[in-house]
């Protein structure tokens, strides 16, 4: 079936069954509720191919995902189909600052986690760990996109391995990891620090 | 390398103790870690409660977090504070808390500002006027202005009470708008949304508008027609909302005022049944205890921490309104008396 025979069909169904429609398509969209088009859900429960939007990276690299993966975890993804200025047919989301590497990773998470959101906490939590087990800079570069894209059960997760990663760290291990080459203290107060506690550095 | 704004979200999720050591880390760091307006938020974002007791003749303080008092076993670690604070040998009262930080009283008529998470504290200008009893007093912040203000009013002669306001930062005291009380309070003023509140024998709240410094009334919950002069009313602060319990001797019911100032508001949250109906908690001669006093609601709000008095001896329980039931709470007995639940603040 033609997808715009499909779309004019169903907004020709009676309102009610859309609000029912509606209502019962609520998804949590990083932590707030967002409504879902019941189209798509019609169209899913119909075997109909899941839409799919593209996403670019930095080095011009074109992702293609499940719009309803986004659309469930990012919040600014959702908001650009929302507000329309998303074109099915033609265009892509550019991300011009997340490269390749970690727009995949980003797809990997969004993808496992609205695929497998039934599965119980110590699967899905396991999955998490062996996910973030990337060097500090792929935690960084992970970080900065999931904060762009404002995917927040992603930044949660990324921020308690920050902290716990950082909670026993002595000063100047802290120095290196955040790559604070001055830490802008003159001589003689950085002295009195480590005199006054000398087991922190 | 990160970015600030990630940085500081990084921070504020941050224990206590880690932040303050992080303050060595670098300048910028620290200027934003002694930043108060990050301080509030840190506060807000990750804070545990706390309970913080008080002991007759003790200068020390015992503090429990929140989770350990609502424990079923005893809660292993009890920290005492030494409060490190010169001339304080004896017995202090609490004024209030808030955002972590105690106003005490000390026995020379002092009154200091103390902070449990660092040990900071800092004396208050001294009340001059040494003839003049204290009544009661309050702690408490006002949003407008950003400060924190104590309240301490004193007897003049009879029917007549004089407040005086202290803004932290200033150093004097401020006379206001006398004290409407037309009897003697003594419990300190209970904070809450910018106010402090008393409660006056004549059943009905006074309250002071921190940021306006101007008293008003603010009439008790609707007890649904019974015979209020038999119950026992106190006033807590619950969910940072103002709480009125009403204890007779079948049950207590807590009243909250959801919205602050609107009488219409109050609402019954909870009754605690007598404790009778639980022979467990029955002494060994049968005596029944009596709830004296609701401390605070966990975190979870399904459940209350009570002290009571049993065999002259004092018990905490926890009342689960959720299941209907009691068991023992967390806390060992010590004969102190519960001060204020106070949030870790640096």
């Amino acid at each position: 079936m033609e997808l715009l025979c499909i779309r004019q069909w169903i907004s020709g169904l009676l309102p009610t069954v859309k609000k029912w429609l509606s209502a019962w398509c609520i998804k949590p969209v990083g932590g707030a509720l967002v409504r879902q088009e019941p189209e798509y859900i019609l169209l899913a429960l119909m075997g109909s191919p899941l839409k799919k939007i593209m996403l670019c990276s930095s080095e011009k690299e074109i992702f293609s995902v499940e719009e309803q993966v986004m659309v469930q975890h990012s919040v600014i993804i959702n908001n650009m189909i929302e507000d329309g200025s998303y074109n099915h047919e033609e265009s892509k989301i550019p991300l011009d600052c997340v490269d390749s590497k970690t727009l995949k990773k980003v797809i990997d998470y969004c993808t496992h986690h609205t695929h497998h959101h039934n599965d119980n906490q110590e699967d899905l939590e396991a999955w998490d760990a062996q996910f973030l087990n990337v060097d500090s800079n792929g935690l960084y570069d992970l970080l900065m996109a999931a904060n762009y894209l404002e995917i927040r059960n992603l930044l949660d997760l990324i921020y308690g391995t920050i902290k716990n990663m950082i909670k026993g760290k002595k000063i100047d291990e802290i120095r290196r990891i955040f790559n604070i080459k001055d830490h802008g203290f003159t001589p003689e107060e950085e002295e009195q620090n480590r005199k006054e506690y000398p087991h922190f550095y | 390398m990160l970015p600030f704004e990630l940085i500081i979200e990084i921070l504020t999720r941050l224990p206590l103790t880690t932040l303050l050591r992080f303050r060595s880390v670098c300048k910028s760091w620290n200027s934003l870690i002694t930043d108060p307006s990050f301080a509030l938020n840190h506060l807000h974002a990750t804070s545990t409660r706390r309970l913080i007791f008080t002991r007759p003749a003790d200068p020390y303080f015992t503090d429990y977090s929140l989770s350990s008092a609502f424990a079923s076993t005893s809660a292993a670690a009890t920290r005492l504070f030494p409060s490190a604070v010169p001339g304080s040998h004896f017995h202090h009262s609490i004024v209030g808390s808030c955002n972590g930080l105690l106003c005490l009283f000390t026995v020379s008529r002092n009154l200091l500002l103390w902070n449990p998470s660092t040990g900071k504290f800092r004396n208050l200008p001294s009340l001059e006027d040494q003839r003049f009893s204290v009544v009661t007093s309050g702690f408490g912040y006002d949003h407008v202005t950003h400060s924190y203000k104590v309240v301490v009013v004193l007897y003049i002669k009879n029917h007549e009470f004089d407040s005086r306001v202290h803004t932290l930062g200033s150093d004097s005291w401020r006379r206001i708008q006398h004290f409407p009380l037309s009897s003697t309070a003594c419990c300190p003023g209970r904070f809450v949304s910018g106010m402090l509140n008393w409660l006056d024998k004549n059943r009905f709240i006074v309250s002071l508008d921190l940021a306006l410094e101007s008293y008003r009334r603010i009439s008790l919950p609707d007890f649904g027609g019974n015979n209020t002069d038999e119950f026992e009313l106190t006033l807590e602060v619950f969910k940072n909302s103002l709480c009125v319990l009403s204890c007779c001797s079948h049950f207590t019911d807590v009243w909250i005022m959801k919205d602050y100032g609107i009488a219409e508001s109050w609402t019954k949250l909870l009754c605690v049944p007598d404790l009778i109906y639980y022979p467990e908690f029955l002494g060994f001669d049968f005596n029944v205890p009596r709830a004296t006093r609701a401390i605070c609601i966990s975190d979870e709000d399904d459940e209350i921490l009570l002290e009571l008095w049993l065999d002259m001896e004092q018990k905490f329980v926890v009342y689960n309104f959720s299941d209907d039931s009691f068991r023992p709470a967390g806390i060992e007995k010590f004969g102190g008396r519960v001060a204020s639940e106070v949030c870790e603040n640096y």
